[in-house]
């Protein structure tokens, strides 16, 4: 095999090169591998962050709850989608002190961009029926906690896109009695 | 000639892009890895502590250094734990205490009852940097609800800096509605 390459060496009289288009062919592919890798590569990073931001979302959301729970029956208001600011000044929470506000709270994670989490709670009053019905209706109110932040990515054509990630936590609380 | 420039030049780009790329995505690699390994460690420690002070039946078990100094930042706590039997009988109280050990940047949570040498558990992998609470009693001045505050960072091994702050809210305590020490 090796006599024959030298001997086809000989007759082009040209010592063992590469062509133009080899070299050129060879460089798209290796182009080619390298995007694919480098995809992979941002994309655990990008769950990465991802995770943070989740993590952060989750302790936030986990905050209020807690705080709704140690609350009076009677301060938790029958809120729609109330903000940070709503719930904090009608349940008398210190911001500076006890808990922090979330919404527009910038997040930064090492050299990623910051993220904008915005928290809501809902609360319905409900009343439910135990023992299997035979009991007094009690009231109870159903409270929902939702962190909600955006998300930017690439669409297929390439164009930066933001999308809406959210957690939600459910409890529900009822008047303490005797 | 020509071919010969056109090659060396394609070939330095190639070389120069992908010592970048190499090098980047190296960086990349080792930056999710970080981040996702303080995660877990901020995670694992976050909810331990917010599942045990949630259920805190009372400040007093807080031990005295910690409790007497409210709205100061401190690395360390200790609280005695009270539990019952199934015939509400008070079994041995158990000592717990949290401590961040700065060199190994770990929180250590020491576990002993009475008379026998205590038990110890290491949370953060050696990724916590810093480990802070601050409780909001003030046995002069009582208000609700009683809170303690958590403030947890890690070592930022490429930029990979993880930092959490939590409240936590001992629902026994703020359900009693009056603590034991004003009743």
């Amino acid at each position: 095999m090796l006599d024959y390459f030298y001997a086809y060496n000989k007759k082009r009289k040209t010592v063992g090169a590469f062509t133009m288009l080899e070299i050129i062919v060879a460089v798209t592919i290796l182009s080619l591998a390298f995007v694919g890798i480098m995809t992979h590569i941002l994309t655990t990073q990008k769950g990465a962050q991802a995770t943070i931001e989740e993590l952060k979302a989750i302790a936030s959301a986990a905050d209020m709850i807690d705080r709704i729970k140690n609350s009076d029956y009677e301060k938790v208001k029958e809120w729609d989608k109330a903000n940070d600011n709503t719930v904090f000044a009608d349940l008398k929470i210190d911001e500076k002190k006890e808990m922090q506000k979330v919404d527009d709270y910038e997040s930064s994670v090492g050299t990623m961009q910051g993220t904008k989490f915005k928290r809501t709670v809902t609360v319905k009053e409900i009343e439910e029926k135990f023992n299997d019905g035979s009991s007094e209706p009690m009231k109870m109110k159903k409270v929902l906690v939702e962190v909600a932040w955006k998300v930017s990515s690439k669409d297929e054509k390439n164009n930066m896109v933001s999308r809406d990630v959210k957690i939600k936590l459910y409890t529900l609380i009822r008047k303490l009695v005797n | 000639m020509v071919e010969m420039l056109v090659v060396v030049v394609l070939v330095a780009i190639v070389l120069s892009a992908s010592y970048q790329i190499f090098f980047s995505s190296y960086f990349f690699v080792r930056s999710s890895e970080e981040k996702l390994q303080n995660v877990h460690a901020v995670s694992v420690l976050l909810e331990g502590l917010r599942y045990e002070l949630s259920s805190l039946p009372d400040i007093n078990n807080l031990k005295d250094d910690f409790s007497n100094n409210p709205m100061n930042w401190v690395s360390e706590f200790a609280y005695e734990k009270q539990a019952y039997d199934e015939k509400g009988q008070q079994k041995t109280p158990t000592d717990i205490s949290y401590k961040h050990d700065s060199q190994k940047n770990e929180v250590v949570k020491s576990i002993g009852t009475h008379g026998q040498a205590p038990t110890t558990q290491t949370f953060g992998r050696g990724r916590i940097s810093s480990f802070q609470v601050l409780h909001n009693y003030d046995a002069k001045d009582p208000k609700y609800p009683v809170y303690i505050r958590v403030m947890i960072d890690t070592i930022s091994d490429q930029k990979a800096k993880v930092h959490v702050e939590a409240t936590i809210y001992p629902r026994l305590i703020n359900r009693n509605l009056v603590l034991k020490t004003a009743m």
